[in-house]
């Protein structure tokens, strides 16, 4: 095949340009592309073409290479025919025997349309989510003032109450520790729930004094050995506090469900994603398809989880043995503008 | 100086939740040493409660609407210099009852404690208050 119709059948737009900014040459490609006529691409300086907002850049970029620095990487705007813009992106070269610039430039507008709508939906995802995030926090505040004000009061007042009953007779005195007892359990079950909706002020404690916290009142209450592994985590307070209330429900299930005695927890972070770790060494679960258990009973704590995980965008991987568990968190982290345009 | 003993000790019971009000002056009620002055349901009938009964003892529950138990503690004291403010609250969290006690109070109690220990504390208050 020769090289001029090897030159007119590429679907790159090839051309040859002098170095004084005119085509001097150009492909079919040109006119499939942009509508152009040959003559009409070549009767005037290839930067009338370019977008004005592109020229000067494009001028630049020109002189360059007509002093011999090849271009690589280089996208500006041309017009078409028809009024439309179409993204190009360029290689260019000089040849040193003639002077004249050889360039092969490539329509990308597809690819950068997409990819700016692309960036738009990850934008309204992450604005999104961390709208999510607020209105959940919002709702735990809720929850919480619920709970103290009526589950809790309730449980003290009944307590109070039965602290009345004369408990000389045997008869009564048994039916009435059986119910102190359950309203003694229904009491800590709530607080246990009211802590796990506190608000957390990871604003001066930061995610691994907030871990801490946690790990330590839960240590004290189920007699579990907890070890913290905690990076310096740097994401937004919403993805950090959900990180926090996460580990804090996997902890529990590891405690009361899977009856573990120590647990590891490792938290990290990148510019992409957050991530906390929680290991231990309890009876394990069945894990199917990499979903939720059956044998601990920690299976509905564990969709909870994975269904929190994925409304950030996150995922849950768990892996079980009889020897212990491993529940792995990652969620993507969030921008604070994208923050900030959640709370508005 | 301190209250002599075998005076009446009169106490006001200061809890948003009625139950809990209601509960705490049934066991008070039972106990001789003890009279229940007033009540109130918000801090700032608290500080209402304290400059018109000036009781011996207040129960102050901490979450409570209008203004909370803590941050009612200094205009309670300054309405009735001789009241014993006992704290009594679901809150566990040892800063909490920093604040309280920084605040003022003389005890902080958590909310699920037996009556006696209730009773054993207003007693000691009521004992410990200046005349």
């Amino acid at each position: 095949m020769s090289e001029p119709s090897f030159f007119d059948i590429a679907q790159d737009m090839l051309c040859v340009a002098t170095p004084e900014g005119r085509f001097r040459r150009v492909n079919d490609s040109w006119t499939r592309t942009l509508g152009w006529s040959r003559e009409e691409l070549c009767a005037k300086p290839f930067v009338e073409f370019v977008h004005p907002d592109d020229r000067d850049r494009t001028a630049t970029e020109s002189r360059g290479v007509a002093t011999g620095r090849p271009t690589f990487h280089f996208r500006n705007r041309y017009r078409s025919k028809s009024g439309g813009w179409h993204w190009v992106d360029w290689k260019s070269v000089l040849d040193e025997e003639s002077g004249e610039i050889y360039a092969s430039a490539r329509d990308v507008t597809r690819e950068v349309v997409l990819h700016e709508r692309l960036a738009a939906r990850e934008a309204l995802l992450t604005t999104m989510v961390a709208q999510q995030l607020h209105a959940r926090e919002d709702e735990h505040r809720r929850i919480a003032v619920k709970l103290h004000d009526s589950a809790l009061q309730h449980s003290v007042a009944a307590l109070m109450f039965l602290d009345l009953v004369p408990l000389d007779d045997p008869a009564v005195r048994e039916p009435v520790d059986l119910v102190r007892g359950e309203v003694n359990l229904a009491l800590e079950t709530t607080r246990l729930v009211m802590q796990g909706l506190d608000p957390l002020d990871l604003g001066e404690q930061g995610v691994a004094a907030a871990i801490a916290s946690t790990a330590e009142e839960l240590a004290a209450r189920f007699g579990l050995r907890i070890d913290l592994e905690v990076d310096d985590v740097c994401v937004s307070a919403p993805i950090a506090t959900s990180l926090c209330r996460m580990v804090r429900e996997t902890l529990i299930n590891a405690a009361k469900h899977a009856h573990a005695s120590r647990v590891v927890v490792s938290i990290g972070s990148d510019e992409l994603d957050a991530w906390a770790e929680v290991r231990d060494d309890g009876r394990g679960m069945d894990v199917v398809d990499g979903g939720t258990s059956s044998r601990s009973g920690a299976g509905l704590g564990l969709a909870f989880l994975r269904e929190r995980a994925a409304s950030l965008g996150g995922v849950l991987h768990v892996t079980s043995c009889p020897e212990g568990t491993c529940v792995r968190m990652v969620i993507p982290s969030l921008s604070p503008d994208a923050i900030a345009g959640g709370r508005e | 100086m301190t209250k002599a003993a075998g005076k009446t000790c009169r106490v006001a019971i200061c809890d948003d939740a009625e139950t809990i009000r209601r509960a705490l002056k049934m066991a008070l009620a039972r106990d001789e040493r003890i009279e229940v002055v007033a009540e109130a349901a918000t801090g700032v009938e608290a500080i209402e409660v304290a400059r018109a009964v000036r009781p011996d003892v207040m129960l102050l529950d901490v979450s409570m609407p209008e203004l909370n138990g803590i941050d009612a503690i200094p205009q309670v004291l300054e309405a009735s210099p001789s009241t014993t403010v006992l704290i009594m609250s679901a809150h566990r969290s040892p800063e909490t009852k920093a604040r309280a006690l920084a605040a003022g109070a003389s005890t902080y109690l958590e909310k699920g404690v037996g009556m006696s220990d209730v009773i054993c504390n207003v007693v000691l208050g009521c004992t410990a208050a200046p005349d």
